[in-house]
Protein backbone atom coordinates (compact mmCIF):
# COMPACT_ATOMS: atom_id res chain seq x y z
CA UNK A 1 0.00 0.00 0.00
CA UNK A 2 2.09 3.11 -1.30
CA UNK A 3 -0.70 5.69 -0.40
CA UNK A 4 0.13 7.77 2.51
CA UNK A 5 -3.78 8.10 3.31
CA UNK A 6 -4.29 4.49 3.15
CA UNK A 7 -2.25 3.90 6.18
CA UNK A 8 -3.37 7.02 8.25
CA UNK A 9 -6.99 8.74 7.25
CA UNK A 10 -8.53 6.00 5.68
CA UNK A 11 -9.72 3.78 8.35
CA UNK A 12 -9.91 6.80 10.84
CA UNK A 13 -12.28 8.14 7.67
CA UNK A 14 -14.23 4.46 7.44
CA UNK A 15 -14.94 4.97 11.57
CA UNK A 16 -16.37 8.03 11.61
CA UNK A 17 -13.63 9.72 13.56
CA UNK A 18 -12.58 12.53 11.17
CA UNK A 19 -13.93 15.76 11.86
CA UNK A 20 -16.02 17.87 8.76
CA UNK A 21 -12.40 19.21 7.71
CA UNK A 22 -10.22 16.33 7.55
CA UNK A 23 -13.15 13.99 6.05
CA UNK A 24 -13.64 16.67 3.25
CA UNK A 25 -10.26 16.63 2.36
CA UNK A 26 -9.97 12.95 2.67
CA UNK A 27 -12.73 12.67 0.19
CA UNK A 28 -11.13 14.88 -2.19
CA UNK A 29 -8.12 12.71 -1.87
CA UNK A 30 -10.72 9.58 -2.80
CA UNK A 31 -11.59 11.68 -5.92
CA UNK A 32 -8.46 10.86 -7.40
CA UNK A 33 -6.71 8.02 -5.67
CA UNK A 34 -7.73 4.91 -6.91
CA UNK A 35 -5.96 2.89 -4.46
CA UNK A 36 -7.51 4.59 -1.21
CA UNK A 37 -11.03 3.95 -3.29
CA UNK A 38 -10.54 0.59 -3.91
CA UNK A 39 -9.14 0.04 -0.33
CA UNK A 40 -12.31 1.80 0.87
CA UNK A 41 -14.54 -0.09 -0.97
CA UNK A 42 -12.99 -3.62 0.22
CA UNK A 43 -13.21 -2.29 3.86
CA UNK A 44 -16.61 -1.37 3.76
CA UNK A 45 -17.47 -4.65 1.87
CA UNK A 46 -15.81 -6.37 4.80
CA UNK A 47 -17.68 -4.56 7.52
CA UNK A 48 -20.88 -4.78 5.43
CA UNK A 49 -20.71 -8.71 5.24
CA UNK A 50 -19.81 -9.26 8.55
CA UNK A 51 -22.24 -7.45 9.88
CA UNK A 52 -24.64 -9.79 7.64
CA UNK A 53 -22.85 -12.41 8.77
CA UNK A 54 -24.19 -12.12 12.42
CA UNK A 55 -21.13 -13.27 14.55
CA UNK A 56 -21.92 -11.96 17.33
CA UNK A 57 -22.68 -14.30 19.93
CA UNK A 58 -24.53 -13.37 22.95
CA UNK A 59 -24.24 -15.48 26.53
CA UNK A 60 -25.10 -18.97 26.91
CA UNK A 61 -28.27 -19.86 28.71
CA UNK A 62 -26.01 -22.27 30.98
CA UNK A 63 -23.83 -18.97 31.72
CA UNK A 64 -26.61 -16.92 32.78
CA UNK A 65 -28.44 -19.59 34.85
CA UNK A 66 -24.98 -20.50 36.85
CA UNK A 67 -25.17 -16.74 37.50
CA UNK A 68 -28.53 -16.55 38.64
CA UNK A 69 -28.02 -19.69 40.66
CA UNK A 70 -25.47 -18.09 42.30
CA UNK A 71 -26.98 -15.04 42.97
CA UNK A 72 -29.88 -16.46 44.52
CA UNK A 73 -27.52 -17.99 47.70
CA UNK A 74 -25.96 -16.32 50.15
CA UNK A 75 -22.85 -14.45 48.42
CA UNK A 76 -20.95 -15.79 51.53
CA UNK A 77 -21.40 -19.75 50.83
CA UNK A 78 -20.90 -19.33 46.87
CA UNK A 79 -21.85 -23.22 45.59
CA UNK A 80 -19.07 -24.41 43.14
CA UNK A 81 -20.56 -24.26 39.77
CA UNK A 82 -18.66 -25.92 36.23
CA UNK A 83 -16.02 -23.31 36.57
CA UNK A 84 -15.16 -24.32 40.20
CA UNK A 85 -14.87 -28.15 39.09
CA UNK A 86 -12.44 -26.87 36.33
CA UNK A 87 -10.34 -24.21 37.89
CA UNK A 88 -9.21 -23.05 41.54
CA UNK A 89 -10.93 -20.11 41.30
CA UNK A 90 -14.75 -21.03 42.62
CA UNK A 91 -17.76 -20.13 41.64
CA UNK A 92 -19.61 -17.59 39.42
CA UNK A 93 -21.09 -13.96 40.71
CA UNK A 94 -23.44 -14.13 43.44
CA UNK A 95 -25.15 -11.38 41.63
CA UNK A 96 -28.46 -11.19 40.70
CA UNK A 97 -28.44 -10.72 36.52
CA UNK A 98 -30.75 -8.77 34.63
CA UNK A 99 -33.01 -10.52 32.63
CA UNK A 100 -31.80 -11.59 28.62
CA UNK B 1 -6.16 -20.80 35.66
CA UNK B 2 -6.11 -17.89 38.90
CA UNK B 3 -5.47 -18.08 42.46
CA UNK B 4 -8.01 -15.60 43.36
CA UNK B 5 -10.98 -15.54 44.46
CA UNK B 6 -11.54 -18.38 47.18
CA UNK B 7 -11.84 -16.55 50.05
CA UNK B 8 -11.66 -12.55 49.77
CA UNK B 9 -13.88 -11.51 46.75
CA UNK B 10 -17.40 -12.53 47.40
CA UNK B 11 -17.83 -9.69 50.03
CA UNK B 12 -15.69 -7.20 48.95
CA UNK B 13 -18.24 -4.93 47.82
CA UNK B 14 -21.06 -2.93 49.69
CA UNK B 15 -24.43 -3.20 49.13
CA UNK B 16 -24.86 -0.12 46.80
CA UNK B 17 -21.20 -0.53 44.98
CA UNK B 18 -22.65 -4.23 44.22
CA UNK B 19 -26.20 -2.62 42.68
CA UNK B 20 -24.08 0.24 40.87
CA UNK B 21 -22.07 -2.92 39.19
CA UNK B 22 -25.11 -4.94 38.33
CA UNK B 23 -26.19 -1.86 36.77
CA UNK B 24 -23.02 -0.54 34.65
CA UNK B 25 -21.18 -3.87 34.10
CA UNK B 26 -23.50 -6.81 34.10
CA UNK B 27 -25.59 -5.62 30.74
CA UNK B 28 -22.45 -6.54 29.02
CA UNK B 29 -22.58 -9.53 29.72
CA UNK B 30 -23.13 -10.58 26.49
CA UNK B 31 -20.06 -8.50 25.09
CA UNK B 32 -17.98 -10.03 27.42
CA UNK B 33 -18.94 -13.73 26.00
CA UNK B 34 -18.59 -12.65 22.36
CA UNK B 35 -15.37 -11.38 22.83
CA UNK B 36 -13.83 -14.58 25.05
CA UNK B 37 -15.76 -17.02 22.58
CA UNK B 38 -13.92 -15.00 19.31
CA UNK B 39 -10.40 -14.92 21.24
CA UNK B 40 -10.24 -18.14 22.37
CA UNK B 41 -12.83 -20.03 19.48
CA UNK B 42 -14.79 -21.99 21.96
CA UNK B 43 -17.59 -21.49 23.17
CA UNK B 44 -17.29 -23.51 26.13
CA UNK B 45 -13.50 -22.16 27.21
CA UNK B 46 -15.43 -18.36 26.28
CA UNK B 47 -17.98 -19.60 28.92
CA UNK B 48 -15.41 -20.38 31.64
CA UNK B 49 -13.35 -17.40 30.66
CA UNK B 50 -16.11 -14.90 30.69
CA UNK B 51 -17.04 -15.93 34.29
CA UNK B 52 -13.59 -15.85 35.78
CA UNK B 53 -13.33 -12.03 33.45
CA UNK B 54 -16.88 -11.21 35.44
CA UNK B 55 -15.51 -12.50 38.99
CA UNK B 56 -12.14 -10.24 38.78
CA UNK B 57 -14.26 -7.13 37.57
CA UNK B 58 -16.43 -7.88 40.73
CA UNK B 59 -12.95 -7.58 42.79
CA UNK B 60 -11.74 -4.52 40.91
CA UNK B 61 -14.88 -2.49 40.79
CA UNK B 62 -14.11 -0.27 43.65
CA UNK B 63 -10.75 0.65 41.60
CA UNK B 64 -13.38 1.24 38.49
CA UNK B 65 -13.45 5.28 38.40
CA UNK B 66 -16.66 5.69 36.14
CA UNK B 67 -16.64 6.06 32.47
CA UNK B 68 -16.94 3.37 29.84
CA UNK B 69 -18.04 0.21 31.86
CA UNK B 70 -18.15 -2.03 28.90
CA UNK B 71 -14.36 -0.68 28.01
CA UNK B 72 -13.65 -1.39 31.16
CA UNK B 73 -15.04 -5.11 31.61
CA UNK B 74 -13.68 -6.02 27.93
CA UNK B 75 -10.37 -5.26 29.20
CA UNK B 76 -10.79 -7.05 31.74
CA UNK B 77 -11.91 -9.75 29.60
CA UNK B 78 -9.02 -9.45 26.90
CA UNK B 79 -6.27 -9.70 29.53
CA UNK B 80 -8.12 -12.74 31.65
CA UNK B 81 -8.49 -14.48 27.58
CA UNK B 82 -4.41 -13.99 26.91
CA UNK B 83 -3.53 -15.74 30.37
CA UNK B 84 -5.86 -18.22 29.91
CA UNK B 85 -4.24 -18.49 26.54
CA UNK B 86 -0.86 -18.62 27.78
CA UNK B 87 -1.33 -20.96 30.01
CA UNK B 88 -3.41 -23.43 28.05
CA UNK B 89 -2.98 -22.58 24.08
CA UNK B 90 0.60 -20.81 24.38
CA UNK B 91 1.32 -21.92 20.95
CA UNK B 92 -1.12 -19.65 19.46
CA UNK B 93 0.02 -16.67 20.99
CA UNK B 94 3.44 -17.54 19.32
CA UNK B 95 1.90 -17.24 15.62
CA UNK B 96 3.01 -14.61 13.93
CA UNK B 97 1.17 -13.29 10.55
CA UNK B 98 2.13 -15.20 7.94
CA UNK B 99 1.71 -13.73 4.59
CA UNK B 100 1.57 -17.01 2.99
CA UNK B 101 -0.83 -18.18 4.93
CA UNK B 102 -2.95 -14.96 6.03
CA UNK B 103 -3.23 -13.75 2.83
CA UNK B 104 -4.22 -16.02 0.26
CA UNK B 105 -6.72 -14.14 -1.96
CA UNK B 106 -8.90 -16.65 -1.61
CA UNK B 107 -9.07 -17.20 2.56
CA UNK B 108 -8.23 -13.83 3.58
CA UNK B 109 -11.60 -12.78 5.62
CA UNK B 110 -11.76 -9.67 3.67
CA UNK B 111 -11.44 -11.73 0.09
CA UNK B 112 -14.56 -13.75 1.18
CA UNK B 113 -16.68 -11.63 2.97
CA UNK B 114 -16.73 -9.90 -0.71
CA UNK B 115 -16.70 -13.11 -2.80
CA UNK B 116 -20.09 -13.63 -0.70
CA UNK B 117 -21.91 -13.79 2.68
CA UNK B 118 -21.31 -17.42 4.01
CA UNK B 119 -21.54 -17.38 8.11
CA UNK B 120 -19.15 -20.38 8.45
CA UNK B 121 -16.58 -19.53 5.85
CA UNK B 122 -16.21 -16.30 7.44
CA UNK B 123 -16.15 -17.40 11.21
CA UNK B 124 -13.47 -19.99 9.89
CA UNK B 125 -11.43 -17.54 8.07
CA UNK B 126 -11.41 -15.48 11.35
CA UNK B 127 -10.39 -18.00 13.38
CA UNK B 128 -7.74 -18.75 10.81
CA UNK B 129 -6.11 -15.17 12.14
CA UNK B 130 -3.23 -14.81 14.80
CA UNK B 131 -5.29 -14.44 17.97
CA UNK B 132 -4.13 -10.40 17.68
CA UNK B 133 -4.70 -9.46 14.34
CA UNK B 134 -8.14 -11.42 15.31
CA UNK B 135 -8.94 -9.26 18.50
CA UNK B 136 -8.89 -6.16 15.87
CA UNK B 137 -11.69 -7.75 13.68
CA UNK B 138 -13.66 -8.62 17.18
CA UNK B 139 -13.01 -5.47 18.73
CA UNK B 140 -13.98 -3.31 15.53
CA UNK B 141 -16.42 -5.33 13.48
CA UNK B 142 -17.79 -8.05 15.87
CA UNK B 143 -18.51 -5.49 19.09
CA UNK B 144 -22.20 -5.27 19.11
CA UNK B 145 -25.39 -7.22 18.23
CA UNK B 146 -26.97 -7.25 15.03
CA UNK B 147 -30.69 -6.53 16.26
CA UNK B 148 -32.13 -8.88 13.88
CA UNK B 149 -33.48 -12.73 13.99
CA UNK B 150 -30.74 -14.55 16.69
CA UNK B 151 -29.19 -17.29 14.38
CA UNK B 152 -28.02 -20.54 16.13
CA UNK B 153 -24.42 -20.96 17.61
CA UNK B 154 -21.41 -21.48 15.39
CA UNK B 155 -20.67 -24.49 18.24
CA UNK B 156 -24.27 -26.15 16.23
CA UNK B 157 -22.34 -26.14 13.47
CA UNK B 158 -19.91 -29.19 11.69
CA UNK B 159 -17.73 -26.61 10.73
CA UNK B 160 -16.89 -25.19 14.51
CA UNK B 161 -14.25 -26.13 16.41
Amino acid sequence: MSCDFSGTLLHAYLDGELDAMRAAEFERHLETCRECTATLGAAESLRSSLQRAQLYETAPIGLRNELRKNSARSSRVPRLGRMARRSPLGAGLPLPLPCS
Amino acid sequence: MSTTGQGKGWDVLESQDRARFEQLVLPHLDAAFNLSRWLLRSRTDAEDVAQEALLRAFRFFRGFNGGDARAWLLQIVRNTCYTWLEKNRQVELMTEFDEDLHQQSSATPEALAIAGDNRERLARALETLPVRFREVIILRELGRPVLTRRLPPLSASPLAP
